[in-house]
């Protein structure tokens, strides 16, 4: 990379605010996939101002830049691949305002959505997207991927809040789309294009959010499955029954197993799945929701359900949920992480599926995930290092789709495509699609310098 | 470099899933990666496989982190970054040597009871020139700027006479009694001997006897901290025979930092002596008790008391500040909390975030002073919140770190040792905490 690009960038940020060193750009070379991409310099911009400088200095030196926020992705899409420079949008964090009036509010990009959902909660109002990764993740990159999350099958995903962005296109130009306000259709809904376009169109540097009561009331509950298809079965009945639960998580027997074995927290191990549901709103709606759905939960097959009532027992029952990921770890070195979304009602369908699919690539498969919203999380667990175990994974995965979109689902709810759903994107989209996005690529992005090679662009 | 590779493997345990960031009160601040645990974990690995070289960058990097652990508290592979990355700065040392002024401190000051002493008693004699007293308090700022020392930084006085040059052998309730030996620390002997003094006089008032041997050492965790383990074994072994030779099977200490260094970081330390000694080292080791966990569990062995019933108003509200060394090496947080809620005279609230560290890291503070102060802040704002009167904790460091700061910000809350709260707040008639 030339020289003077970096000279340029340090003058518009400061010295304070790039790092060349290898030790330092060691640090951004990873995300959550835990793969090596080592970038030419680091870059914390404070200003979109600065951002457009930057990006008007990359043009002309055809240099790659890689937006990034906290690097918690499950897809690869903040790494950088070709090389370049990392704009490290973390210490743009303010929360510009909240809105209480209007509820809605406007966040820079580097803001941690738990601690902006905090900030509001602290008013009585509610930003509902909850990744797992919430604590360190950011707005930003939220809005990169689209992120999701178990409250989904109640109160959607990131897409269903983002009212507006400002965003500094790949030339430099700073636009702003969308609106403040909570309806708006004044041309095309550009917003809806840069949400979950992976930093691959424009870098975020503001998001307006809308906003919604916090309800004042939830209750969590877990139910016992002797036998998985009634578990699969009564995800279907609750959402017939009208019953909309604020999550609707579903665990299956090998999470079951590794968490008891991580835990001893007391799980059923003979259960062949858990159901855990919440409900939330007024008091009086919630208790009879929570009892409705015990009902349902008893009929389809339930051997027990348990209500919480307390803070703690709520706590205790979220516990095993929260500990699948690293207890699963115990089974294998390594998990290969899928999060396919199929119509509620193909979810018994699917989960058969992926089990016969595991079972013929000899694959120890764990899958879990928001089955209110038809999300789930397969994961194989593999050692990456025995090489015939990881290329049966890969054919396991690629059937795993098929079956996903046979049945009318997509390959990603909420990870995103980056790198390592790119080989399977046109998989979904076909090829019309792909051009369509390329196209779109080169309109925005003529010098193919932003974020070049995610989602199977050039 | 057969440890590198062997810490290099730990460090690969990481999955890079950012949990730590979360966590970590420095990243918390810089929003850098550089200073995340991941990211060390990644220089790590990447140190070991060649891809990056020993470098001054690195070492500042790896020395840019308060070891406090706070990353392997939701860490989903229970990956142990502080422990990974305390022996990262021992192959640092090893290949790269300390430098001149560490080198000269740890292997000729710190680790050598007789120096340490004697520059101690220069210190007291000497302060009143390099230090003018702050009228309103009770600590020193200094006069003139000194190189590694902020000029704004609150610096508490040297004590006139230190604890173990005073303190005798036996503190003796009853020949007959059961013994423990004290293990005194630094801070507590030379600039706070009435923590030492509360310490002795609560165990003594349980019933038991307390030994000082005059002989023992610093407990060597800045040496640790900086990866000069060879002086810190010095400081070990010097301890250990110090003790050995009273034959007493409980050790207890006030400070937070010194009983995870005598109890954790000894075996660590010695991981790969011969058997004989390690054996030596464990056995010391297990023997030492923080004392709000030995306090605790005399109370429960004791019979409660019918205590009056002091619950009047005005009574000081009292919060406690969980020391890293305590809540995170040592699992202790209980016992101070039970302790502090038996108390008659004093109410106590418990603060938001109350484990979260208060950024002093050891030499962190000095070599990071204003990193070290921006991290406090937020307990500072907690603590003003709150408007607590007093605020206990367990640890050395942690008390340096809030003296500092709540003089610097002008807080009315008084920073006491938890020890100093239990015979403050304790009943006058029956003397029982």
């Amino acid at each position: 990379m030339h020289k003077a690009v970096i000279t340029e960038i340090a003058a518009l940020v400061g010295k304070e605010g790039i790092l060349t060193a290898p030790e330092e750009c060691m640090c951004y070379s990873y995300d959550a996939t835990n793969q090596k991409f080592l970038p030419e310099a680091v870059a914390f911009p404070r200003t979109a101002e600065q951002i457009a400088r930057i990006m008007h200095c990359a043009n002309r030196y055809r240099v790659p830049v890689i937006p990034r926020g906290a690097g918690s992705g499950f897809a690869g899409g903040s790494l950088p691949v070709e090389g370049g420079i990392v704009l490290a949008l973390t210490r743009m964090n303010r929360i510009i305002k909240i809105e209480p009036e209007n509820l809605t509010a406007t966040v820079e990009p580097g803001v941690v959505t738990g601690a902006f959902q905090q900030a509001v909660e602290r008013l009585g109002l509610f930003y509902p997207p909850d990744p797992a990764s919430l604590k360190f993740s950011t707005m930003g990159g939220n809005v990169a991927v689209c992120a999701g999350g178990p409250r989904c099958v109640k109160y959607g995903v990131t897409k269903n809040y983002v009212l507006g962005l400002e965003v500094v296109l790949p030339t430099g130009e700073l636009i702003r789309t969308g609106v403040q306000t909570l309806k708006g259709v004044a041309g095309y809904d550009l917003t809806a294009l840069f949400v979950g376009s992976e930093g691959t169109l424009g870098i975020i540097t503001a998001i307006t959010v809308k906003l919604i009561p916090l309800p004042p009331a939830k209750k969590c509950m877990l139910a016992v499955f002797p036998h998985i298809d009634d578990a699969t079965l009564t995800v279907s009945a609750i959402i017939q029954a009208r019953i909309t639960p604020a999550t609707l998580e579903f665990i299956d027997q090998a999470a079951i197993r590794c968490v008891e074995e991580y835990l001893k927290i007391g799980l059923p191990a003979d259960a062949e799945a858990l159901l855990l549901i919440e409900v939330d709103g007024d008091s009086e709606a919630v208790t009879r929701q929570s009892e409705q759905i015990r009902e349902i939960c008893l009929q389809q097959g339930a051997r027990e359900v348990t209500i919480a009532h307390s803070r703690e027992e709520e706590e205790r029952l979220w516990k095993a949920r929260r500990s699948i990921s690293p207890a699963l770890l115990k089974l294998n070195p390594h998990k290969i992480n899928e999060d396919i979304t199929v119509p509620i009602s193909q979810i018994p369908e699917i989960i058969r599926r992926i089990n016969k699919i595991a079972q013929k690539y000899q694959l120890i498969n764990v899958n879990f995930g928001h089955a209110g919203d038809g999300n789930i999380h397969t994961n194989l667990m593999i050692n990456r290092d025995n090489a015939e175990e990881l290329s049966r994974a890969h054919q396991a995965v690629r059937e795993i789709f098929e079956a996903t979109l046979e049945r009318g689902g997509t390959i990603s709810g909420e990870h995103g495509i980056g790198i390592t759903k790119a080989p399977y994107l046109k998989m979904e989209i076909g090829d019309k699609n792909r051009e369509l996005m390329q196209q779109i690529k080169n309109l925005l992005d003529p010098n193919h310098i932003l974020n070049p090679g995610k989602l199977s662009l050039t | 470099m057969n440890d590198l590779d062997a810490i290099s493997r730990k460090a690969s345990q990481c999955v890079k899933c950012g949990t730590c960031m979360a966590d970590c009160p420095v990243y918390g601040e810089t929003l850098s990666e550089v200073t995340s645990p991941r990211g060390k974990l990644s220089l790590i690995e990447s140190l070991a496989s060649g891809e990056i070289r020993l470098s001054g960058k690195l070492h500042d990097i790896l020395f840019s982190c308060l070891a406090c652990d706070s990353c392997g508290e939701n860490c989903p592979n229970k990956v142990t970054a502080g422990e990974i990355l305390l022996a990262a700065r021992k192959e640092l040392v090893n290949h790269r040597g300390l430098s001149p002024l560490k080198r000269f401190f740890f292997r000729h000051v710190l680790s050598s009871l007789k120096a340490m002493s004697l520059y101690f008693r220069a210190g007291s004699l000497m302060q009143g020139l390099l230090l003018k007293k702050i009228p309103e308090g009770s600590g020193l700022h200094l006069r003139f700027p000194l190189p590694s020392l902020d000029k704004k930084r609150l610096i508490p006085p040297i004590a006139k006479t230190f604890f173990r040059d005073y303190q005798p052998l036996l503190a003796e309730v009853h020949p007959e009694k059961k013994r423990v030996g004290f293990f005194v620390g630094c801070v507590n002997n030379y600039l706070f001997p009435p923590i030492a003094e509360s310490s002795v006089r609560l165990i003594n008032r349980s019933g038991i006897s307390v030994v000082t041997p005059s002989d023992q050492n610093c407990c060597g965790l800045m040496a640790y901290g900086a990866g000069d383990w060879a002086s810190a074994r010095k400081c070990a072994l010097a301890n250990i025979a110090s003790f050995e030779s009273h034959n007493l099977d409980t050790i207890i200490t006030s400070c937070a930092s010194c009983a995870a260094t005598l109890k954790i970081f000894y075996p660590r330390m010695f991981q790969d002596a011969d058997d004989a000694t390690r054996r030596r080292v464990q056995q010391f080791s297990s023997s030492v008790r923080d004392i709000s966990q030995f306090l605790a569990g005399e109370r429960n062995q004791a019979p409660v008391m019918n205590r009056k019933d002091y619950k009047h108003i005005n009574m000081p509200r009292i919060t406690y500040h969980d020391p890293c060394h305590l809540k995170r090496t040592l699992g202790i947080f209980q016992e101070p909390r039970e302790l502090l809620r038996s108390l008659p005279r004093l109410e106590f609230v418990e603060m938001d975030d109350a484990s979260k560290c208060c950024g002093m890291g050891g030499t962190f503070t000095i070599t990071h002073y204003d990193l070290s102060m921006s991290i406090l802040s937020h307990k500072l704002d907690t603590l003003e919140a709150m408007g607590a009167d007093m605020l206990a904790t367990g640890c050395s460091g942690c008390l340096l770190q809030f003296m500092d700061g709540i003089h610097q910000r002008g807080l009315k809350t008084r920073v006491v040792h938890l020890v100093e709260a239990l015979e403050r707040g304790q009943d006058k008639e029956t003397g029982e905490p």
